[in-house]
């Protein structure tokens, strides 16, 4: 018959258990209950869970009280971001729901200042998105004083802040640990296997990572281990992405493979971005520039120059971006020599991109209408000196003609099309060095232009003489707001859609001084004129004149736009996330819970919720 | 190596003896010290601590597993108590009853593989299982009063969510 389990077999027993079957243990007798709660197991639970954090047994309490203390505030705030994840219809039908969770949010971020050392990852994780999401003046202000700092610039410096202190609470060297250990795996593999040249075996190693951390399903482990850490590093910007970016760089260095870089696609700021490493082997040029031509065979317009190999992380980085910083230091220095299908682009096809991407960086810094700029620069730089970039007046017939259909559809205002006719009346001077054919192609588009002038007139009550390049406003008044509530708008500095969650009739200081919330706070959009408070479909808020904004056309596609997408910003897919995806509309962010009830597909626009209807009560 | 055909004698706590290989008797840390310590001699080692049929059953898994590499310590805790191998759970298909002497006996002479094997099996009957059904599967009386029962629960109550 069986007897009693030994105490001393107990106390083994248990060691081999999951945090929550000894605590059911704890209940049986008053024996186990002793050895259920002994504090070296509890210690092992603890380092177990929070592996990379820094464990601090502050109290007298124990191990065990620091398990269940971490334990409940993590399922505390992971209930939170669960909520957040799949809120969108959530928060539409409940407005109390949607207070109690805020109020939720307010306690985990209270708890979490007034305990730093209790603070674990998802704290941290937490943190980010709550401060995000919150938006009440008693945390923030609570929170900026004790960060202990003031919150002046932007959003990017506050959590830059934000990162450097949880930062301290990250044990590095359990990275490099890791890394280490990769490292060591692999060069043991190799040492079975010898690769035959660097390149073979930088493939190895890029298969080799491949196959640790195969794809975004495995998103929770690879967070777990490196998100996290890696994330306050890298900032807001973060993304699974940048944590390949940092390991694999790493972990080549580590393998001793040099001349590897990582580089993202020029499709920057699209939605979906994708990311290869290149890997250039000066040794075997020849080899890579033969498979390289094997790749392209249907293309023979490529040049023999290319000695790069590279490889498609596309798979590990469906949401990955690089951070911004990142991307233009590699962009300036590989500029467009890849399409995003990662096909060499030879140099005298450049220009064309070049022109468009480079009068994006440029309004990057200027912060101002881009296309306009784009049309100036084309009369600067490709009109005034033709033989640089050899090609002739059809081209550039072409090409204003495509410049035009930006202005034409995006920009509404009088003195962007005055600035583009300028641009126009400047590239007609040289209209005399042309052919007849051109000269045709050039009417036919001062033509197109008059046209769509005259059709932007009749919707949008903006007088425009063509002739005298003189602009006449319409009937609405400088001052009144062009936008209104659930309008979606198109943010014309990052072409990224955004809803009008806010309008001032002017610049507003007090909320645009909240820079724990906005992104991008616009600067030179003269004040006293209207400003908004845009939530783009990133999930971020700026807050921008009125300059900067334009209403998406009815027609556009965008407006159809469902991504189905959880609080990891993976895609998902499934019917839930659809379900979601088609409430959320078209600015795909849960956030939009916040503000308004619903999208309505007919009137293209959001319903406002309650709250916002009590601010805005006429939108 | 001479010292691995070396035999080694064992006496159980009924004065069973037992005759094995050295290097069987070295998966044991407490046997390894002790002939470290002894040196050459044909002198059996006493083990009051173990009785025969239990030491038999180590012998066996000692024997089975003599080429395994040794497991430093450190990396045990990644261990999940899924992975047992056949051998080793037709091995530990015995009662109850043996299977703590096994435990205690591996604790006894520090046989880290098997003490974790046991322990595993063990871990594996409680896995999943409510207090009541746990003091049934091993027989164990309830010696909490109901206010102490009331406490430790609502003390553990946290194991129930989710």
């Amino acid at each position: 018959m069986a007897r009693q389990i030994p105490p001393l077999c107990l106390k083994h027993i248990l060691f081999h258990l999951e945090a929550e079957d000894v605590a059911r243990c704890a209940q049986v007798s008053r024996q186990w209950k002793d050895a259920s709660y002994s504090d070296s197991l509890w210690k092992k639970f603890c380092d177990q869970r929070w592996k990379y954090w820094r464990s601090k047994p502050t109290k007298a309490d124990g191990w065990r009280q620091v398990f269940l203390v971490r334990m409940t505030t993590d399922r505390w705030a992971f209930g939170i971001l669960d909520e957040l994840a799949q809120g969108g219809p959530f928060y539409l039908a409940n407005m109390k729901k949607l207070k109690q969770l805020g109020d939720n949010c307010k306690d985990v971020l209270f708890w979490v200042m007034e305990n730093p050392n209790e603070v674990t990852l998802t704290h941290c994780y937490f943190a980010k998105r709550a401060l995000q999401y919150i938006r009440r003046n008693e945390i923030i202000q609570k929170w900026k004083s004790w960060r202990e700092y003031k919150l002046e610039i932007s959003n990017l410096e506050g959590f830059a802040m934000m990162a450097a202190f949880f930062n301290e609470r990250i044990d590095v060297i359990d990275i490099m640990r890791e890394i280490d250990e990769l490292a060591l795996e692999f060069n043991s593999l190799c040492q079975n296997n010898p690769p035959d040249s660097q390149l073979t075996k930088f493939r190895l190693l890029a298969n080799f990572f491949g196959s640790k951390y195969p794809s975004t399903a495995s998103v929770l482990d690879i967070e777990t281990k490196f998100l996290y850490l890696v994330m306050p590093l890298l900032e807001t910007k973060q993304s699974k992405a940048c944590v390949m970016t940092v390991l694999f760089e790493a972990l080549a260095e580590k393998v001793g493979i040099d001349n590897v870089d990582i580089v993202s696609d020029r499709e920057k700021l699209t939605f979906r971005r994708y990311h290869f490493i290149r890997y250039c082997d000066e040794n075997n040029s020849s080899n890579i520039t033969k498979m390289e031509q094997d790749k392209k065979s249907d293309d023979d317009e490529y040049e023999e120059e290319t000695d790069i190999y590279h490889i498609d992380f596309q798979k590990h980085s469906e949401t990955g971006v690089l951070t911004i910083e990142q991307f233009d230091k590699h962009s300036s220095k590989y500029y467009g020599a890849y399409t995003p299908e990662y096909k060499f682009i030879p140099q005298k096809k450049l220009f064309r991109l070049f022109l468009q991407d480079y009068w994006l960086a440029l309004t990057a810094i200027r912060g101002y209408n881009r296309d306009i700029i784009y049309g100036i620069a084309l009369q600067l730089h490709f009109v005034r000196s033709p033989e640089y970039l050899d090609c002739t007046l059809g081209d550039l017939c072409k090409l204003m003609g495509f410049w035009w259909s930006f202005v034409a559809t995006r920009y509404r205002y009088p003195e962007d099309y005055e600035l583009g006719r300028i641009a126009l009346a400047d590239i007609e001077n040289y209209l005399a060095a042309g052919t007849e054919i051109e000269q045709e192609m050039w009417q036919e588009l001062i033509e197109d232009v008059k046209a769509d002038i005259e059709g932007l007139e009749e919707d949008d009550r903006i007088d425009w003489d063509f002739e005298s390049g003189r602009s006449v406003r319409g009937q609405l008044g400088k001052k009144d707001p062009k936008f209104y509530i659930g309008d979606v708008v198109n943010f014309k500095k990052f072409h990224s859609l955004g809803v009008i969650c806010r309008w001032d009739r002017t610049y507003n200081r007090e909320i645009a001084e909240n820079a724990i919330k906005f992104v991008w706070t616009d600067i030179e959009s003269p004040r006293d004129e209207p400003f908004y408070e845009v939530l783009t479909h990133r999930g971020s808020f700026i807050y921008c004149g009125q300059k900067t904004l334009m209403l998406e056309p009815p027609n556009s596609e965008r407006l159809l736009r469902m991504v189905p997408s959880n609080v990891y910003g993976d895609h998902l897919g499934d019917e839930a996330d659809w379900k979601l995806a088609k409430a959320l509309g078209p600015v795909t962010t849960e956030l939009v819970g916040c503000y308004f009830e619903s999208w309505d597909p007919e009137n293209r626009k959001y319903i406002p919720n309650e709250l916002t209807r009590k601010w805005f009560p006429d939108g | 190596m001479a010292t691995e055909l070396k035999k080694v004698k064992l006496t159980s706590s009924e004065g069973t003896e037992f005759i094995i290989d050295r290097k069987v008797a070295e998966k044991s840390v407490l046997l390894k010290n002790m002939l470290e310590d002894v040196g050459e001699s044909d002198m059996a080692i006493p083990l009051p601590n173990v009785t025969g049929p239990i030491l038999n059953k180590v012998i066996d898994y000692c024997t089975h597993h003599r080429d395994d590499p040794f497991v430093s310590q450190e990396d045990d805790s990644k261990k999940v108590s899924d992975d047992i191998d056949d051998w080793d759970a037709e091995f530990c298909k015995v009662d109850q009853g043996t299977l703590f002497e096994l435990i205690l006996s591996a604790n006894y002479l520090d046989i880290k593989p098997l003490l974790d094997l046991t322990c595993k099996t063990v871990a594996n009957m409680i896995k999943g299982k409510t207090p009541d059904e746990i003091r049934k599967t091993f027989n164990i009386t309830n010696d909490f009063t109901p206010e102490e029962e009331e406490h430790v629960r609502k003390e553990n109550e946290w194991c129930e969510e989710r």
